[in-house]
C-alpha cells in the first residue's frame, strides 16, 4: 500500500488532513514534513512508497512551490501526484502552481470541508494501491 | 503597479465577515447566530506598536492570533507592513471550537492545541482576505505566519503607521460574542489582473 505525504507548517493542519484520511477509511501509512525541506529529505528516503503528496503552499525555509518545482525536475519522483492544499487560492496562484509542476494533481484552498479533501484524495489514493 | 485608493471601510468588513463566516462554516460546522458587527475606532499605539489587549474584548480569558499583510516580498523582508489583522476568541468558545472540528482528533483541553488551531484559522482568514481582494483587483499581498497568544499581546503588534483607524468585527456564536477581528489596512493599490 502506498504512504501518503503530508507537508505543513502547521501540525494542527497535518493532524486534520491526516484525520479526515483515516476517517475516510484510507490505512496507508502517512508521512509528514514541516517544510518543503524536510519534504525533499522524506521523499528521498521512500520515494518508491509515496503514492500522493499533499503540499501547503506558505512554509519557512522552503515554500511548496520551490518544493513542487524541484519534484518535477526530478524524474524518478516526477510522476508522484502532488495535491495542493493552500490559502493561495486565486486562479493566478493555481497557474504558477501548474506551470512549476505540470503533473499537479489537484488544489484544494483552505479553508476546505472534509469532503472536498476526501473527494480529491480518494481517486488518486485508489489509483496508487 | 497602479494608483492607491482609499479603501471603504464597509468593503473591508463584508469582505472579511465573509471570511470569517466561511472559515468557521467549513472548518467547524457551526453558524453564526447574529449578523456580526462592525465598528471603526481609534487606534492605540504605545512605543510605535498597537496596543492589544484580549482581556478586554470579552471581559474574560481568550486566544489570540495576529499576522501582519506586506505589499510584497521586499517589505516583508523589511518589516514594513501596510496592514494588521487580529483575531480573538474567548477561551471557552476557543475549546468548543476546537471540538467542533469534529473530525481532527485535537485535543480541546490542550492550551497549546487551542493557539495552535487559533493560529490556524487566522492564516486561514487572512489567506482568503487577501485572496478577495485580489479577486477585486488589488495587489496580491503577502502575509506573514501567525502569531499566537493567550490574553494580551504585551509588546503590541506591528501596524502602518499612516492609519489611525482600526476596524473592529465582533461575531457571535451560540448567541454570545465570542470572536472578534480586528484589522488595520493602508490602502491597497490597484494592479492590472
Amino acid at each position: 500500500m502506498k504512504k501518503i505525504l503530508v507537508v505543513d507548517d502547521s501540525g494542527v493542519q497535518r493532524k486534520m488532513i491526516i484525520q479526515i484520511i483515516k476517517k475516510a477509511g484510507f490505512d496507508n501509512e502517512i508521512l509528514e514534513a514541516a517544510d518543503g525541506n524536510q519534504a525533499i529529505e522524506t521523499l528521498a528516503a521512500n520515494f518508491q512508497d509515496v503514492g500522493i503528496v499533499l503540499c501547503d503552499w506558505n512554509m519557512p525555509n522552503m515554500s511548496g512551490l520551490e518544493f513542487i518545482e524541484a519534484v518535477a525536475k526530478v524524474p524518478a519522483v516526477a510522476s508522484i501526484p502532488i495535491v495542493m492544499v493552500t490559502t493561495e487560492g486565486t486562479d493566478e496562484k493555481i497557474a504558477e502552481a501548474k506551470a512549476a509542476n505540470p503533473n499537479l494533481a489537484g488544489y484544494i484552498p483552505k479553508p476546505f470541508t472534509p469532503d472536498q479533501l476526501k473527494e480529491t484524495v480518494a481517486p488518486i489514493l485508489s489509483a496508487a494501491g | 503597479m497602479g494608483r492607491k485608493e482609499e479603501f471603504d471601510p464597509q468593503v473591508i468588513a463584508t469582505t472579511l465577515m465573509g471570511c470569517v463566516q466561511e472559515t468557521f462554516e467549513k472548518m467547524c460546522h457551526v453558524s453564526f447566530s447574529q449578523t456580526p458587527e462592525f465598528h471603526a475606532k481609534e487606534i492605540i499605539e504605545y512605543d510605535s506598536r498597537m496596543r492589544i489587549f484580549g482581556l478586554e474584548k470579552f471581559n474574560g480569558p481568550c486566544y489570540m492570533s495576529f499576522l501582519n499583510f506586506y505589499f510584497n516580498q521586499k517589505d516583508f523582508e523589511a518589516k514594513k507592513c501596510c496592514g494588521v489583522m487580529v483575531l480573538y476568541i474567548e477561551e471557552e468558545a476557543a475549546e468548543k471550537l476546537v471540538r467542533a472540528l469534529g473530525q481532527s482528533g485535537l485535543d480541546a483541553e490542550d492550551p497549546e492545541i487551542i493557539l495552535d488551531t487559533c493560529g490556524e484559522f487566522c492564516n486561514v482568514i487572512a489567506g482568503q482576505f487577501k485572496n478577495e481582494l485580489r479577486s477585486f483587483g488589488y495587489m496580491d499581498l503577502v502575509i506573514s505566519a501567525p502569531l499566537k497568544y493567550h490574553n494580551i499581546i504585551p509588546e503590541g503588534v506591528d501596524f502602518p503607521y499612516s492609519e489611525h483607524k482600526q476596524y473592529e468585527l465582533m461575531f457571535y456564536l451560540w448567541k454570545q460574542k465570542v470572536v472578534v477581528v480586528d484589522m488595520v489596512m493602508a490602502p491597497v493599490p490597484h494592479v492590472t489582473q
